[in-house]
């Protein structure tokens, strides 16, 4: 599957559903600190999330074909507590996506040249209101050896970012990107 | 015309976002599954909710029954019932005529459908007369009222409730949050 970077192909997306407008903000946001920087994704937030939804779905298979082996009054225990790990684990995900990854959608690491030093942490993370047309970015950064981190956040009007068919300007978010992740490097601590 | 542009969001995603796309659809499966299976042991029924058919005046073909079946209470006559026949797989709802009761608490108790002019003993197993505890899936609790036309629909138009079934299936396979 041979894939053209985001920069020669932009995505086109529905410019009314604003959950394609969002996502496809999102992607080219995280295409610009992958490509433009020599940093390296980290998947360990999403991966947490696929985990707690196998295991949830794990319990919902297990229940089914043990209700199947062992018909109802006999499985009863056995449901029991499949249904109620299944639940504590859906919110156990409610918890995780509303505190922990919080809008974040990319990680991006920059790791240390020598290989010695912890890596810095960069984290984006974006919202955009339902029927609204402001995406708000947030870029934080998290040094590696001191511990301290930094962060900016910008306003975007969506509509400056598409072009009348919906097409993402990849340009512009570039110039939006390097411009927020300038002015997280350069504050003063 | 038939560019299938909705699948260029599945396209653009690596396998880590396809595999998360997948676990959606089985959390919302799960969910409905679990929900399920938690009225089955909440209710004490292996079947909670049935779809009625033939129970006139008392229920129209299509209402929804809502089904309790826990051991201590009795079976009185009077009390609408929801069986199964052993051996056949659809559930009767019917209203108990006659019930025999011994000192042990074993029940031996006969039904007929109100819009019915005879009692059951047609429906029965071969040589059964009477029916047991066992099988009884539950007793009526409560009712919703026409709802369950569409499980009738689509139980008599299968190919409706394939293409149903398959259409959302899809839609929440592609769709991305």
């Amino acid at each position: 599957m041979s894939k053209k970077s985001m920069e020669e192909n932009p995505p086109k997306v529905n410019k009314w559903d604003g959950n394609a407008l969002k996502n496809a903000l999102d992607d080219a946001v995280k295409d610009v600190l992958l490509t433009q920087f020599s940093y390296v994704e980290s998947h360990k937030l999403l991966d947490g999330r696929l985990i707690i939804s196998s295991v949830a779905v794990g319990f919902s298979i297990f229940a089914l074909v043990w209700d199947w082996l062992y018909p109802f009054p006999q499985s009863r225990t056995v449901m029991c507590v499949c249904v109620v790990s299944y639940f504590v684990m859906m919110g156990v995900l409610t918890w995780y996506t509303t505190c922990l990854e919080r809008g974040i959608f990319c990680t991006a690491l920059n790791k240390d040249a020598a290989g010695i030093d912890p890596d810095d942490v960069w984290n984006a993370s974006s919202s955009l209101k339902r029927f609204d047309n402001k995406y708000h970015l947030r870029l934080t950064q998290r040094m590696g050896k001191s511990g301290k981190g930094k962060e900016a956040h910008t306003t975007l009007t969506v509509e400056n970012f598409f072009d009348e068919t919906g097409r993402l300007l990849y340009g512009a978010v570039a110039k939006e990107v390097l411009r927020l992740h300038s002015d997280v490097e350069n504050k003063k601590n | 015309m038939l560019q299938l542009d909705f699948l260029d969001d599945l396209r653009r995603m690596n396998m880590r976002q396809l595999f998360y796309q997948l676990l959606n659809f089985a959390m919302i499966v799960s969910s409905a599954l679990m929900i399920w299976k938690g009225l089955m042991v909440v209710t004490g029924s292996e079947s909670p909710i049935v779809v009625v058919l033939s129970m006139e005046p008392a229920f129209q073909r299509g209402d929804l029954l809502f089904l309790t079946n826990y051991e201590q209470e009795p079976i009185r006559a009077g009390e609408i019932v929801v069986f199964k026949v052993e051996g056949r797989d659809i559930p009767i709802v019917h209203r108990v005529m006659k019930v025999h009761e011994k000192e042990d608490g074993s029940v031996k108790f006969l039904t007929k459908g109100d819009n019915n002019n005879v009692d059951d003993r047609g429906l029965y197993a071969n040589g059964q007369a009477w029916l047991n505890r066992k099988d009884v899936v539950g007793r009526a609790r409560g009712y919703v009222p026409f709802i369950g036309i569409v499980t009738i629909i689509m139980n008599d138009y299968p190919k409706f409730k394939y293409a149903v079934l398959a259409g959302l299936g899809l839609f929440v396979l592609v769709h991305r949050e």
